[in-house]
């Protein structure tokens, strides 16, 4: 039922396709690649695509068909891990706040808002300017950045389920506090929580290449996106490939992600379901 | 939670005799525009097997009587001022919330107006209904599900087993109820509270509904309180009647007292205010005024600005319960003094 109307939805399927394609090509980085990815090759530098180098090569003659392949390892981990450690933080935190209200509500509150306050590109720059680069750094920046966006959805969904009559049924029945949130509260807060899910795994996957153009992300000589793009700005005019390629492979997951969250939206979106 | 014992001088044992004895009951709500006395000195006794009545306009303090008696109430913004509630000589208000919980649901019951809402959507009513049986018998979840058929089964569902599999939105709303109670009588509960549990029912379902939860009444010999603003249900079902208005119990009596006998002008009010077939020409009554504002009432007795045999000492004090027969009480100074009005 829940299938065949994801199905009916387009774009939702689009979005899932392109999700699946690109998990399915880091996975098997390795058995696409034509080249190491860390292989430098001094007489082949910067070749337009041709039939060996599928994207062309960058300055230091490396396959950028290869490193493009590879960096989609690290963005996704980058984007999953930090939206998933992000989204527990934040689910613990907004049901707290939303149920039990009072002070401890506008305690963290404060934080979030805070945080949230922040334009999250400069948050992210300001911390991997403290912690230092590095995978791990990075998905603790981005996962702080997710906290209080997933805290605020969930704080919503909770208010409005805790004045919901099955609640005080529960409460009727004699159940305490922690079991009604667990029991009653999230698995009827959760839809939201999904749709947000996907909308920030693309939206840290766009902060991570930021920061790794910027040279405060991933370390070169590994291929992030970010890297390689940034890498290809000193030769924009000439050579073109090197930034196009990691930009629409960028572009492509992002595309992906958003579209597969706007397809759950309109799949969990209750006034659609029957 | 912090309780003033005040005026407790009276009878601070419970006599033992009632299943419920609430004494001196006075709640209130802290909001915005003030704070607002929801239930002012409410007294209310309830003996074993027993159908209380509570019949009252929307905003009487109905419902928040029965949350108040299963502590329930959200505090703040609610507040319990002053008062008992002694269950099977036990003080209610006094215990903790762990000793509460495990009588919640177990030896005290509710079910409530809306079972579209009652109901967690994301369940089959079958694991809401075996839950019960898991939190308060600690039984397996195999030994649960059969107890959880068993108990739909008592409550007529009909294809019980492949109901238990069926989330709430798939039911209708007079199979949603029966799944409201019978997750409400698991545990055999020695008093149930029906907070208007047929408002939200077609009308051949209501009766069902009730001969349903009077049939399971007499099976299990549990008291009801049966809050309600429809008369002809508290006529088919209550053995006593309790009317309140403002918080306060106007008028409280045997049902043929209250139906038949009526001191009070309010419950005459409401009595000639229900339409009825047999008096086809008898002109339709309404109560004049609206209720007013909790935080709003007029000095003395609050129902002195809609009454039509309002006296002078009406504005200035209130008048007492009084009783004015055998369990029959009246909150009207027409019962304190002959009759002046003209």
């Amino acid at each position: 039922m829940l299938v065949k109307r994801f199905i009916r939805n387009k774009l939702g399927v689009l979005g899932l396709g392109i999700v699946l394609f690109i998990f399915l090509v880091s996975l098997m980085a390795g058995l696409f690649a034509t080249h190491d990815p860390l292989e430098i090759s001094i007489s082949n530098r910067i070749q337009p695509p041709s039939r060996i180098y599928f994207f062309g090569t960058d300055q230091f003659g490396r396959d950028v068909y290869t490193r493009v392949l590879f960096g989609s390892r690290i963005s996704l981990k980058v984007g999953i891990f930090s939206v998933a450690i992000g989204a527990v933080i934040g689910i613990i935190l907004g049901s707290i706040s939303g149920y039990f209200r009072g002070w401890i509500d506008y305690g963290i509150l404060l934080i979030m808002d805070t945080i949230i306050s922040f334009p999250s590109i400069l948050l992210a720059i300001g911390l991997m300017a403290v912690m230092g680069t590095g995978m791990g750094n990075i998905i603790i920046t981005l996962a702080l950045i997710c906290v209080p966006r997933f805290g605020r959805v969930v704080r919503g969904s909770v208010l409005s389920i805790r004045e919901k009559e099955y609640v005080e049924a529960a409460r009727a029945s004699g159940s305490g506090h922690i079991k009604i949130i667990l029991t009653h509260v999230l698995p009827n807060a959760m839809a939201p929580v999904i749709v947000v899910a996907t909308i920030y795994v693309a939206n840290s996957i766009l902060i991570e290449a930021a920061l790794s153009f910027l040279g405060l992300g991933v370390a070169p000589p590994a291929p992030s996106w970010g890297n390689i793009l940034s890498d290809g700005r000193n030769f924009i005019t000439q050579a073109p490939w090197l930034t196009i390629f990691p930009g629409i492979a960028i572009s492509l997951m992002v595309m992906g992600f958003n579209t597969l969250g706007d397809g759950l939206r309109d799949l969990l979106d209750p006034k659609l379901k029957q | 939670m912090k309780l003033k014992h005040s005026n407790s001088n009276q009878r601070k044992q419970p006599s033992g005799e009632h299943l419920l004895d609430v004494r001196n009951l006075s709640v209130s709500f802290d909001l915005i525009e003030g704070t607002i006395p929801a239930i002012f000195r409410l007294d209310l006794v309830l003996d074993q097997g027993e159908i209380l009545g509570v019949v009252g306009e929307s905003g009487c303090g109905k419902s928040v009587m029965a949350k108040s008696i299963m502590r329930i109430i959200p505090q703040p913004p609610g507040r319990i001022n002053s008062g008992e509630i002694f269950f099977e000589s036990r003080e209610l208000l006094g215990l903790r919330e762990s000793e509460m919980r495990d009588i919640r649901g177990k030896e005290i019951s509710m079910i409530f107006q809306e079972p579209t809402n009652s109901l967690n959507p994301a369940f089959t009513i079958g694991d809401q209904i075996a839950e019960v049986f898991r939190f308060h018998h600690r039984l397996s979840k195999g030994q649960a599900w059969s107890k959880a058929v068993e108990e739909l089964h008592r409550v007529e569902i009909p294809d019980a087993e492949k109901r238990m599999r069926s989330y709430p939105h798939q039911l209708s709303g007079g199979m949603r109820q029966r799944a409201m109670i019978a997750m409400a009588l698991a545990c055999q509960p020695k008093m149930l509270i029906a907070d208007e549990p047929t408002t939200a029912l077609d009308v051949t379902i209501q009766a069902q509904i009730l001969e349903l939860i009077s049939q399971l009444k007499r099976n299990i010999g549990m008291a009801v309180i049966l809050i309600t603003h429809n008369l002809g249900v508290v006529a088919a079902m209550a053995h006593r009647v309790m009317i309140m208005y403002a918080g306060r119990v106007l008028e409280e009596g045997p049902v043929e007292n209250i139906f038949y006998h009526n001191h009070h002008p309010y419950t005459r009010g409401l009595l000639q205010s229900v339409p009825r077939l047999d008096q086809a020409h008898r002109e339709l009554r309404e109560i004049k005024g609206i209720v007013p504002q909790l935080n709003d009432l007029p000095g003395g007795c609050a129902f002195s600005n809609r009454c039509d045999l309002v006296m002078d000492i009406c504005h200035k004090r209130e008048p007492e319960l009084k009783p004015i027969g055998p369990r029959h009480f009246s909150r009207c100074w027409l019962e304190y003094e002959p009759q002046r009005n003209g």
